[in-house]
Formats: structure tokens, sequence, C-alpha cells
């Protein structure tokens, strides 16, 4: 266990440096793609654009866990069992809807910038933490209740101290899912002008510059495979 | 999953007056879509567009009433319908109904509206009318969750209406068909290329999946290396693998200028129907997977006791009874397909998506709608198809 932490210490750092190397790397650039005038992209730090990306896919992903926990408590208690078609049918109409259609839908709305995207990150993040936390709540095994019930405790008590501890490891696969989709939709927001390892793609691909466009998608892809790997790692038991 | 146990729930009336688990939220959600456009604006009016709108009264001509008189009759007969578990799917055909008399109602305010303007005026429906086809969506989804979720009844109706009410010319006030009339050819060919990056997509993905999958049938390292290599694929953002693939790409054609011929190149469809059937795979493989392990080892034993060759095995054995399962992953994967192929635009593959990236350059809504709408009714179709070929199969087994 130390050892992989270690291992994904490792490639985190190895992540950094490669940021921070990108600017200075141009001789890199341009000998990988020797067609095009300014292969350095430098419109803005790499670090500025991670920060934004992280704070913009963690924050949707911190709003959609509260939505969709809170969503999925109220479905699973014995009144709110009525509320349960209502989340199928909003789960099965997003499948229909591509979040780059609901990012698109929002821009009139909301404006180019982070606005159109934290919707849409809010939206498709909640689904999979609700899905997770419902499962795992429907799972607690009646006579486990029962007996709860029996030492006297309070609804609240036994869903704080019984229920959402016996379906943790469910919930927390929900948010590790929500997590790398907000983190690859966050990507896609770029088109909508938010600030995100997305934008240098973007750039690049408004103005047929396929170093920016390389070196935006290597980032976005990497930072995508180090997040999965590490919320693996700390929700391994 | 056990069912909780019949203590638990608050109610304990007899099965037959009790209203199905339906009700509370087909209720809510027909109030709410009958409330949203009265609340929050049924139509927007700007004066060309370029401008942008602005809220307007709903004109009530003769011929705005009896549609909007349809449209509250049905969000209410949506509501008592839904009541009994028997009418569940008249509760959904309401839904329809108001879904039709909703855009009557905004498509003959609209022509209202603009009687009299400038021939550069737009007229569109306002926020709450939006909504309220959203809750609308949402109520006949709700009806439709207990029998297995897709909504078939209500898509097809509610298809139908909005085609009589297109062709009757009913909506041609609305700013979104005018902007679609003026682009007609455009939209079909931009159609047509999305069906061809999709389909195209899950026929490479299909030609992958489907041998690997038989292969790593019988093995467990390959099983392993191909279960990994799919879930690798869908972590990584899929305007990044776009990206990724177009220098490769742009260098292969560079190096073999035969291969410009057949369509490689950076720039095109070819790397996107690429990177769309790399995201398929996951479905595909393990759906097929699954699918043929529906049939236990014992069942496996006694076919190979009676002497079937493993060819009959997955002829007569394995495959008859996982197609359900093995269905089930190529419906997921082709909806998939259809909202990835959006992304095929950003680098110059061509459809629907491209109406949708030119909308967002020109912050003009009618031409995004132009290309989500489309991209929506395609992928609802897409699912219906397949859940009721999926059903039918199940039926016949």
């Amino acid at each position: 266990m130390r050892r992989r932490w270690a291992w994904l210490l490792a490639q985190a750092a190895a992540f950094l440096l490669a940021l921070w190397a990108a600017p200075r790397a141009e001789g890199l650039w341009r000998w990988l793609f020797p067609g095009i005038a300014r292969p350095v992209w430098e419109s803005q730090s790499w670090f500025v654009l991670l920060g934004e990306h992280l704070m913009l896919s963690l924050g949707a992903a911190a709003i959609a866990g509260t939505i969709g926990l809170a969503a999925a408590i109220l479905a699973t208690r014995p009144g709110g069992q009525r509320l349960r078609p209502l989340l199928d049918a909003v789960f099965s109409l997003a499948q229909a809807i591509p979040p780059v259609a609901v990012i698109a839908l929002a821009l009139p709305l909301l404006g180019f910038g982070a606005a159109p995207t934290l919707l849409a990150l809010v939206l498709y993040a909640s689904l999979p933490v609700m899905r997770g936390a419902v499962a795992g709540l429907d799972a607690v095994p009646p006579a486990v209740l029962d007996a709860a019930r029996g030492t006297g405790m309070g609804r609240a008590g036994i869903l704080a101290r019984v229920e959402l501890p016996l379906a943790m490891p469910v919930i927390q696969a929900g948010l590790r899912v929500a997590v790398v989709l907000s983190i690859a939709t966050t990507a896609v927001g770029a088109v909508a002008g938010a600030q995100c390892l997305g934008t240098p793609i973007v750039t690049g691909l408004a103005n047929g510059n396929m170093a920016w466009v390389a070196q935006g998608a290597v980032f976005t892809a990497w930072l995508a495979l180090l997040a999965d790997r590490a919320l693996r790692l700390a929700l391994a038991r | 999953m056990a069912p909780r146990p019949a203590a638990l729930s608050a109610r304990a009336t007899p099965e037959a007056a009790a209203p199905p688990r339906e009700a509370t939220a087909v209720a809510l959600l027909a109030a709410g879509a009958a409330l949203c456009p009265f609340l929050l604006g049924w139509l927007s009016v700007a004066p060309n567009r370029l401008l942008s709108p602005r809220p307007a009264e709903l004109p009530m001509t003769p011929a705005v009433g009896p549609a909007l008189g349809l449209f509250l009759l049905g969000c209410l007969a949506m509501l008592l319908l839904a009541r009994r578990e028997r009418l569940l799917p008249w509760a959904e055909a309401a839904a329809a109904l108001a879904l039709a008399a909703l855009l009557a109602t905004a498509g003959l305010g609209a022509r209202a509206a603009l009687e009299g303007a400038s021939p550069l005026a737009r007229a569109m429906p306002a926020a709450g009318t939006w909504l309220s086809m959203l809750l609308l969506a949402l109520a006949a989804g709700s009806c439709a969750a207990g029998r297995g979720g897709t909504p078939a009844r209500f898509l097809l109706l509610s298809a139908l209406g909005a085609a009589a009410l297109l062709a009757a010319g009913l909506l041609d006030g609305l700013s979104v068909v005018r902007e679609a009339a003026a682009r007609g050819g455009e939209i079909r060919a931009a159609l047509g290329q999305h069906l061809a990056l999709a389909g195209g997509a899950l026929a490479l993905a299909l030609s992958l999946a489907v041998p690997l999958g038989l292969l790593a049938l019988a093995r467990p390292r390959l099983e392993a290396a191909l279960m990994a290599v799919a879930n690798g694929f869908q972590v990584i953002p899929s305007i990044a693998l776009f990206g990724l693939l177009m220098g490769p790409l742009a260098a292969l054609a560079a190096a073999f200028p035969a291969l410009r011929g057949w369509g490689v190149g950076g720039i095109g469809p070819a790397p996107a129907t690429l990177a769309i059937a790399a995201y398929l795979l996951l479905p595909l493989a393990s759906a097929l997977l699954a699918g043929l392990r529906v049939a236990g080892p014992g069942l496996l034993d006694a076919a190979r006791g009676q002497g079937l060759t493993s060819r009959q095995v997955l002829l007569r054995l394995r495959i008859p009874l996982g197609r359900g399962v093995i269905l089930g992953g190529l419906r997921v994967a082709a909806v998939q397909a259809v909202g990835l192929a959006t992304l095929a635009a950003l680098i110059g593959g061509g459809g629907l998506g491209a109406l949708v990236f030119q909308g967002i350059g020109q912050l003009a809504t009618d031409l995004i709608l132009l290309g989500v709408l489309p991209v929506v009714a395609l992928s609802l179709l897409v699912d219906a198809l397949l859940a009721a070929l999926q059903s039918a199969l199940e039926v016949g087994r």
C-alpha cells in the first residue's frame, strides 16, 4: 500500500514537472511540429489552468455530491419512496443528452465563462452519486434496521450510525465516478469559455495550431488518469 | 435487493384504491408544467436575429385560447390518470397531448406576437415554456419508470404531434423553425454525417470487441488486458482523446499520402470515428462477456456431455441465453456514439455538432437548438428502438 502511494506521488511530481517544463521545451515542440510558427503555449501558465480546472471540477463534484446524497437519502425514506420514479426519469433523460449539449444550451442563458460548465457538471456528476447512494442504502438488510430500532435508536441515529456507514463503500464508488466524470467534462467546458486544461485544445483547434492541441490533450488526459488512480487508491480497502 | 417490509411504508390502504407509487411525482411535475409558463413567461420577442430577446405577453387571440385550454386540460388529465396503476400508459399519452398543445400555444402565440412587426423580428419560447416541456418529458418518464424506463408511447405521440404541427404550419412563427427552414439542406447534410460518424464508430468498435470478447471468454489474462484498455479509455476526456489522435494520424497521412484517399488525416471524420469507437469498447465488450456467461457452468457441462461442439455451445446456448444482456450493451454503446459524435465537429469531422459550435461562436440560440434537438431526438430514438428489440427478444424466449 505504502509503495503504491509513493508511486502515485512520483507520478504526480512527474506531471507537475512536465507542466513546468512545457513552456521551456521549445526545441521539443519545434522538432515535433516543424510546420508551426509558434508551437509553445504561452498565453497562460499551465499551473493557472490546472488550478482553474481542479477548482471547477472539484467544486462541482462537491456540490453534486451533496445534492446526490441528499436526494438518495430522501428517496430511501419511507415517505420519499414516491420520488423514485422521478429520479429514474431524470437519470434516463440525462443519458440521452450529452453534456456538451447542456453546456451549449446553458450558454445563451448564463453567458461565456465557467457558469454553463458548472451547471452541466453539477447535473451530470450528481447522477452517479445519487444512483450509488440509493443502491447502497437499499442494500442495508431490513434485519439490521429492525435490530437498530430495537435498541431504541431514532431515525436520524439509524441513518447516521447504521445506514450510511454500511452503504459507504457504494457511495464512495459513486463519488469516484462523479469526480472522474467532472474532471473529464470540465475540459469540454473550454468551448464555452471556461478556463481549464481544455483551453489550449480549443484555442489550438480554432487557430490550426496542432502543437497547442497536443499539449492540452496530453495534460488533460494525464490529469484524468492521475485523478482516477489516486481515487482508486484512496478508496481501496 | 429485498423489498422493504410492508411495516415500513407509512400507509396501509387497501391495494385496489391506493394510487401507484408514480402518482406523487407525476402530480408534482404536471402542476409544475402547468404553472411554469405563467410564472416564468411564455414568449420572448427580439427586434432581429442579433439583438437579445425580451419577454413578451402571450397574445390571447381566438386561436391561442383553445390551444392553451388543451394544454391545461392535458396537464390535469395526466395528474388524474396517474392515480390509477392501469391508467399510467394513458397518463403518458396525456403528457404527449399537453406537450403538443404547449407547442401549438407557443407557435400560435409567436405568430400573433409578430403580426405587424418588422419581418426581421423573431419570437421564441421563453424560459417558462422550455421548463414546462422539460417537466412534461420528466412526467412521462416517471410514468414509464415502473415498466423499465423508456416512455416510448410519449416519444412516439409527441414526435407525431410535433410533425403534424410543423406540417400544418402552426409553428412557423417560432424563430427556430424559421432558422431550420433557411438551413434545411445544411441540417440534412449534418444529420447524415452524424449518422455516418456514430454508425461507423459503432461498426468499428463491434469489429474489435466481438472477436476479442469471444477470444477472452476462456482466457482470463486476455480478458484482464482488454478490460484494462477499455476502462482506461473511459477515463480519458473525450476532447483530449480527439486531440491526441490528430497528431499521429496527420503524421500517418503525411508518410503514406495514399491513405488520404481513404479519408485518413489529422482533421476530419477519421480521428473522430476512432476516438468514438474507443469509448464504445467498454460497454460492448463487458456486455458481450457478461451475456455469454449467462449460461451457467452446469448447463454448459450438460451440453458438452451431450456431445455439442464449442461452436454449437456458443450458437445454441450462450448467444440465445445472453442476447438480452448483449443487446443491452449495444443499446448503451449506440446512445453514447450519438452523443460523442457531437464533439467530432471540433476536429472537422462534421455532424450536428458543427451547428452547435457555430451557434456557440455566434451566441445564436436557434442554431444551438438546431444542433442539439436532433442529437437528443436521435439518441432517444436509438434508445427506444433498441429497447423495443430487447424486450421483443426477451418475450420471444
